[in-house]
């Protein structure tokens, strides 16, 4: 075995990642050569004395002070995202209920209330037939709380609405969001 | 991963800010004194040293298995980089160190004192500023093995390298060291070990 197998044996004899049948044959191989026995126990000492000393590594309180305070910033802030991840996901919900109602072919009735139950309003191109209205669909803005019942809904939404007449949408405090959401998908209607 | 850094890993996670500090102890000679050894300028080490743990601490829920020491200077690697390419490395033979002493007066001693068992902490000073000599990629994959105890096939990731490659490094660099130290090297032998 040359000298840079044995100091790559020995590499891995330190790091610990030699292999059961190199280390045999590394350990065959000092016990034939005390020059090369020699050598592997120069690089053994070298790279104990190459480490510095403990008392050289103390860190300042002070570091691992701002380290913990870092973790303890991050954790306030994570559950202030996790309060408005909530509040994202019922604008998520109604997205989906449209996306669903566009898929099925039916016209997208956008519709919000104000925290004050101001007159729920909504841009139509079209005003649908009753029949074409989906039950379920209905149901579930009522059941968000976007409106009082289903056939109030149905009533407003059709009786007494020429076709294409344009209605003012009411946006609640936290529906930034379904306004958005409203322009983009009645645009695509469109 | 170790069973113990596992538990500090999971209390943390579960909300417990003890255990972060435990893992901050529990890694701190190793990653601390590697970073030191790379870095020429102590202060720079301790702000590098919090940097990594504010960059661990954001991406924790990146580390899922494996070593969590050698995620760390994973990190550190990526940082060490960073900070390289804004400034150029500033080590040079005149640069004066804590003790007074510059890199020239460690190394370029004209008559060579034999290696006494009560001086080990004076030879590992003599052998700490030749591993200053060594290139980066070097000089990083021995403080890797020597401070952090890393192995290498993970020192290979952290370098982006093959294993022979790594170990091609550390090799280059005993024989660098070996140059160097030349009769404090010899003298290793004699004193045992």
């Amino acid at each position: 075995m040359n000298i840079n197998d044995i100091e790559t044996l020995v590499l891995l004899r330190q790091s610990g990642e030699i292999a059961p049948a190199d280390l045999a044959r590394l350990n065959e191989a000092l016990a034939a050569d005390p020059a090369a026995a020699g050598h592997a126990r120069r690089l053994d000492r070298l790279a104990g004395l190459a480490r510095t000393p403990a008392d050289e590594t103390a860190l300042p309180s002070f570091v691992r002070e701002r380290i913990l305070h870092e973790a303890r910033s991050l954790a306030r802030a994570g559950e202030h995202t996790e309060r408005r991840a909530h509040r994202w996901s019922f604008g998520v919900r109604l997205a989906a209920a449209a996306a669903v109602a566009l898929l099925l072919g039916l016209p997208v009735l956008f519709l919000g209330v104000s925290k004050t139950a101001a007159p729920v309003l909504v841009n139509v191109p079209v005003a649908p037939a009753p029949a074409a209205l989906d039950d379920g669909l209905l149901a579930a803005i009522v059941d968000d709380g976007l409106a009082a019942d289903v056939d109030a809904l149905r009533l407003n939404l059709t009786a007494g609405l020429p076709a294409g007449d344009d209605l003012a949408l009411a946006i609640g405090d936290e529906d930034e969001l379904l306004n958005q959401l409203a322009s983009s998908l009645l645009l695509e209607q469109m | 991963m170790d069973d113990q850094v596992a538990k500090w890993l999971a209390d943390y996670r579960a909300g417990d800010p003890s255990a972060l500090g435990a893992l901050v102890e529990h890694t701190r000679r190793p990653l601390f004194s590697f970073i030191l050894r790379m870095m020429p300028r102590g202060a720079d080490a301790e702000d590098i040293f919090q940097e990594v743990w504010f960059k661990a601490i954001r991406s924790l829920d990146q580390f899922k298995d494996g070593s969590f020491h050698n995620w760390l200077f994973r990190i550190t690697h990526n940082l060490l980089i960073d900070r390289s390419r804004r400034k150029r490395p500033e080590t040079s033979l005149q640069e004066e160190r804590a003790e007074n002493m510059t890199l020239e007066d460690v190394l370029a001693d004209p008559a060579p004192t034999p290696v006494d068992e009560a001086d080990d902490r004076d030879l590992g000073l003599r052998i700490r500023a030749a591993v200053e000599q060594l290139s980066p990629e070097q000089r990083e994959v021995f403080l890797l093995r020597t401070e952090g105890d890393v192995p290498f096939k993970d020192i290979a990731v952290i370098q982006g390298v093959s294993i022979n490659t790594a170990l091609g490094r550390m090799q280059y660099a005993m024989h660098r060291l070996r140059s160097l130290l030349e009769t404090e090297y010899a003298d290793l032998n004699r004193c045992g070990g």
